[in-house]
């Protein structure tokens, strides 16, 4: 399990500032249209990533091609030292990866409770599970109110809050969380962002891609800006 | 005492069994959207295999397990390995293929492994016909007991599965987004193979089932059970289980009341019971409201594929240049011409049939090349203009060529009145509808005498004009090859005429030629109905070269192979539909020469494999030659000057 991973982890202490991820030079496209030309950098072991520039510049993108949700046509990916470049999404989300995706990102007919069966089963021990629940709902009272309900029927905001409740119980390696508090209320898109900081200092690497550029940068560690599918070398922002 | 419950009691296992395939299907389909026709001869091959090795002297049970619970959940995993898996995802009518060309291989090819002699039909458990019980003063036989309580353990289990399993829950969230269920961990392709697994279990099941009942191993009647199974699962809006089962149920046991209460004899009431499957899936279709937006199922992830290329690329490629048209007229005329004096007679009589099949794959060609519409009744609506054009022959001594016209009206009426209601629906809907017709031409309309006059057919003269007689094979060749290149012609006009180009901006797009005013349902309505005229002109011909024709050259089956082989051959292009017409009648006939008999079981195993090996392939045999051409064309001049520049 992840968990155990992540132990692991803090008891060697010694891969800190090692790569834990490495983009090298990936691009990708959309049937016809090209969205990634080249895009390289390297993520260390519990540091973060700003992921930033304007609509359509290629963010989620890159995003999707690291978990495997769309597969580069050039450049290589590795995790932890082995490649993960065009694996299936489930064998990276195993092997720690938990990626958040922009958009809705629920199950609209399965019930919230079902929906976090889903998103917790391969992060948690079953035995786990429902201590795992509980611990969502009380980060997230609104949705133990409407635990039996279907994700459907969920605000916008309480959508975007079960899609986020996976990476907050159950911390992986590396966290991409797209879009992270878009639609969220300013008062509880601060609490996410300092529960951000207690997954960080658990040992969780985290790429955030995020249009609140003040929030995202006093955040993370590192900004990497992209443009037009390519890495802005100087950053303007 | 009432019959009424005795209908009821005897229609339940029907019912039942319905049911059970239908499950199938609908597991099946919404875990990746594929509604596998082929369910019901899937069916087929594990009692066809049960039964047989009872024959074989094994105890049921043993059969039971090898064949049921494990040979049966294998055949629907290996299919998805092999083909489900593949198409997920894929424009409708590749999908339609695939599982056509599946339900045109399996029964041929368990002829095949089997042998030819089907085996004698034996129960699970208890004797069928006996009376076990009775159950307020009415019989309750084996059949009855069985089967019903088999269904009853299977839908319990099921809906264990599905609501309180974690394989359940998977399937649900897999259902809905297989990349959201992925990002979690889940490994979607596994867990719909488990669900084809499953779905195939339930086929099995309803297979070793229904054997006993209809007291015979029957390719056919198993084979079409899937068509009560998918009315079945319309009714359920082809996602809810229990309303699926409950369509069932009320499936099964109308038939039996229809058919106790119906008056016996008259021709109609005959073929009452058998077409009320596909009147009652008609229905769904039409006014269930889930079925009408078959085609918005709400992944969250659907932002990730990338567009489906739109059609006007696709087409701007194969389009040809207009010199090259008349090149092509210049040489179909020298082939028309060298052909027709140059054949033996025999062999003109053969041309001149592949020419009418020619026609009606052209009106497969407009539909579907250019309206972007699939129909599984073509063959039908070829049978109207056939039956049409020979009725008016005999009974009102019409010259043969106003009875050809008069069948393709006939025919292009059908078409207009099945286009309407399908024109409400898309893809899989629409190709649902025509199966309904097509199989309701087979049962009630082919039969009337005034229509294909049941098993016998029609009889009719060749045409003559003035002095020029038609009997004799040549000439007749002659002028239905003129007469093809013209339809030809017209099929291409068609395709960059307004109503083309209408057609081509509505199956591209459908909200978007809503949104610049195109009427969606008068261009598709208007194609429909032409298309269905073409494949009448094309039964008619087939007519009058043949001097006969029965409800048996234009079946239903027909339809979904015509279907196959226009799109694999290519639907895009007129080519695709000549090759077709004339390489069906040429390969079957050089088969029939020089083949040994038992080749002709082959065919359709040859047909699906062909089918399902151009789903992988999907631009179609003879467009993808075009293409490749055209590519080298295009590609030769400019590597030449890159070479040059260098
Ligand atoms: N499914 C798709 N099909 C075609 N093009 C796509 C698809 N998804 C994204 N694109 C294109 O790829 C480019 C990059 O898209 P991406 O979603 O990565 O941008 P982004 O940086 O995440 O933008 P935003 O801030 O708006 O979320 C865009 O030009 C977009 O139009
Ligand atoms: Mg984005």
């Amino acid at each position: 399990m992840i968990e155990n991973s992540l132990k692991d982890l803090e008891k060697k202490g010694s891969e800190k500032n090692q790569p834990l991820l490495v983009v090298d030079n990936i691009e990708a496209s959309y049937g016809p249209f090209r969205a990634l030309f080249g895009v390289s950098f390297t993520l260390n072991y519990g540091s973060s990533i700003a992921l930033l520039g304007p609509n359509g510049a290629g963010k989620s993108t890159v995003a999707r091609a690291i978990s495997g949700l769309i597969r580069p046509g050039n450049g290589h990916i590795y995790f932890r030292g082995d490649e993960i470049t065009g694996k299936d999404t489930w064998r990276i989300e195993r092997l720690g990866v938990a990626h958040v995706p922009e958009g809705r990102g629920v199950f609209a007919s399965l019930t919230v409770q079902e929906n976090l069966k889903v998103f917790l089963s391969h992060a948690v021990p079953k035995k786990l599970m429902h201590e795992k629940i509980d611990e969502v709902y009380s980060f997230f009272p609104r949705l133990k109110e409407r635990s039996l309900q279907r994700a459907e029927t969920l605000s916008g905001g309480e959508q975007r809050m079960l899609a986020l409740s996976r990476a907050l119980v159950a911390p992986p390696l590396l966290l991409i969380a797209d879009e992270l508090s878009l639609g969220l209320a300013p008062i509880l898109s601060q609490e996410v962002w300092s529960s951000m900081g207690e997954i960080r200092k658990k040992g969780t690497s985290i790429i955030v891609i995020e249009q609140n550029i003040d929030q995202a940068k006093a955040f993370a560690d590192n900004v990497v800006e992209l443009s037009r599918g390519k890495i802005v070398e100087s950053p303007s922002i | 005492m009432s019959q009424l419950p005795i209908d009821v009691l005897s229609g339940l296992p029907f019912g039942c069994v319905y049911g059970l395939l239908a499950l199938g299907l609908v597991m099946g389909y919404r875990t990746s959207g594929v509604l596998n026709l082929a369910l019901g001869a899937q069916g087929f091959l594990v009692a066809l295999f049960f039964n047989a090795a009872i024959d074989d002297g094994w105890s049921s049970l043993v059969s039971f397990i090898v064949w049921v619970i494990i040979f049966g959940p294998f055949v629907g995993i290996a299919l998805d390995r092999l083909l489900f898996r593949h198409v997920r995802g894929a424009p409708v009518v590749v999908q339609l293929v695939s599982v056509l060309g599946l339900l045109i291989a399996i029964p041929s090819l368990a002829t095949v492994l089997a042998g030819s002699t089907s085996p004698s039909p034996h129960a699970l458990i208890l004797a069928p016909s006996t009376i076990y019980t009775h159950l307020g003063g009415y019989a309750i036989s084996g059949q009855a007991v069985v089967t019903v309580s088999i269904t009853i353990v299977v839908l319990g289990l099921l809906s264990y599965l599905m609501h309180f399993s974690r394989l359940g829950l998977y399937m649900r969230s897999v259902v809905e987004s297989p990349k959201l269920a992925e990002l979690s961990g889940i490994e979607a392709e596994r867990v719909g193979a488990l669900a084809w697994g499953l779905s195939s279990l339930l086929a099995g099941l309803a297979g070793v089932l229904i054997v006993p009942i209809l007291h015979q191993v029957s390719s056919f009647s198993l084979t079409t059970l899937v068509v009560a199974a998918t009315a079945a699962a319309a009714v359920g809006g082809l996602t809810s289980l229990p309303l699926t089962m409950a369509g069932a149920l009320m499936l099964g046991i109308t038939q039996q009341i229809i058919a106790g209460f119906a008056p016996t004899g008259a021709q109609w009431t005959q073929g009452l019971r058998p077409s009320l499957p596909f009147v009652i899936l008609g229905f769904a279709l039409i006014f269930h409201p889930r079925l009408t937006h078959l085609a918005g199922r709400s992944d969250p992830m659907a932002g990730i594929n990338p567009p489906v290329p739109s059609l006007d690329v696709i087409r701007r490629q194969v389009r040809k240049g207009r010199n090259s048209r008349w090149v092509v007229g210049l040489a179909a005329t020298i082939v028309i011409a060298v052909v027709a004096l140059n054949v033996t007679d025999a062999w003109a009589f053969y041309l001149s049939q592949g020419a009418s099949y020619a026609c009606i794959f052209l009106s497969i060609t407009l539909l579907n090349g250019t309206g972007g519409q699939i129909s599984l009744s073509q063959a039908s609506f070829a049978g109207v203009g056939g039956f049409v054009t020979a009725q008016m022959a005999i009974h009102f001594a019409l010259p043969v060529g106003a009875g050809v016209f008069l069948g393709a009206l006939a025919a292009g009426a059908a078409g207009f009145i099945v286009a309407i209601p399908s024109s409400r629906l898309e893809g899989l809907g629409t190709a649902l509808v025509t199966l309904a017709f097509a199989m309701l031409a087979d049962s009630l309309l082919f039969p009337l005498s005034w229509m294909g006059n049941g098993g016998t057919g029609v009889i009719l003269p060749r045409p003559q004009f003035g002095s020029i007689s038609f009997n004799s094979s040549r000439p007749l060749l002659l002028f239905v090859l003129v007469f093809l290149a013209g339809l030809s012609w017209f099929v291409v006009w068609i395709r960059e005429s307004k109503l083309g180009l209408e057609a081509l901006a509505v199956s591209s797009s459908r909200r978007g030629a809503n949104a610049i005013g195109l009427s969606n349902k008068r261009v598709s309505i208007s194609i429909f109905t032409i298309s269905a005229a073409i494949a009448g002109l094309g039964g008619g011909i087939f007519a009058i070269t043949d001097q006969s024709i029965s409800p048996s050259d234009f079946n239903s089956q027909y339809s979904l192979v015509f279907l196959v082989i226009v799109v694999v051959l290519g639907s895009r292009t007129v080519y695709g539909a000549l090759v077709g017409g004339f390489g069906y009648v040429i390969v079957k006939q050089l088969l029939s020469t020089f083949a040994p008999q038992s080749f002709g079981a082959l065919i359709p195993l040859v047909v699906g494999v062909l089918a399902i090996s151009w789903v992988l392939h999907p631009e179609g045999l003879i467009e993808r030659q075009h293409r490749y051409i055209t590519q080298l064309k295009s590609h030769l001049p400019k590597k030449g000057l890159v070479a040059a520049s260098k």
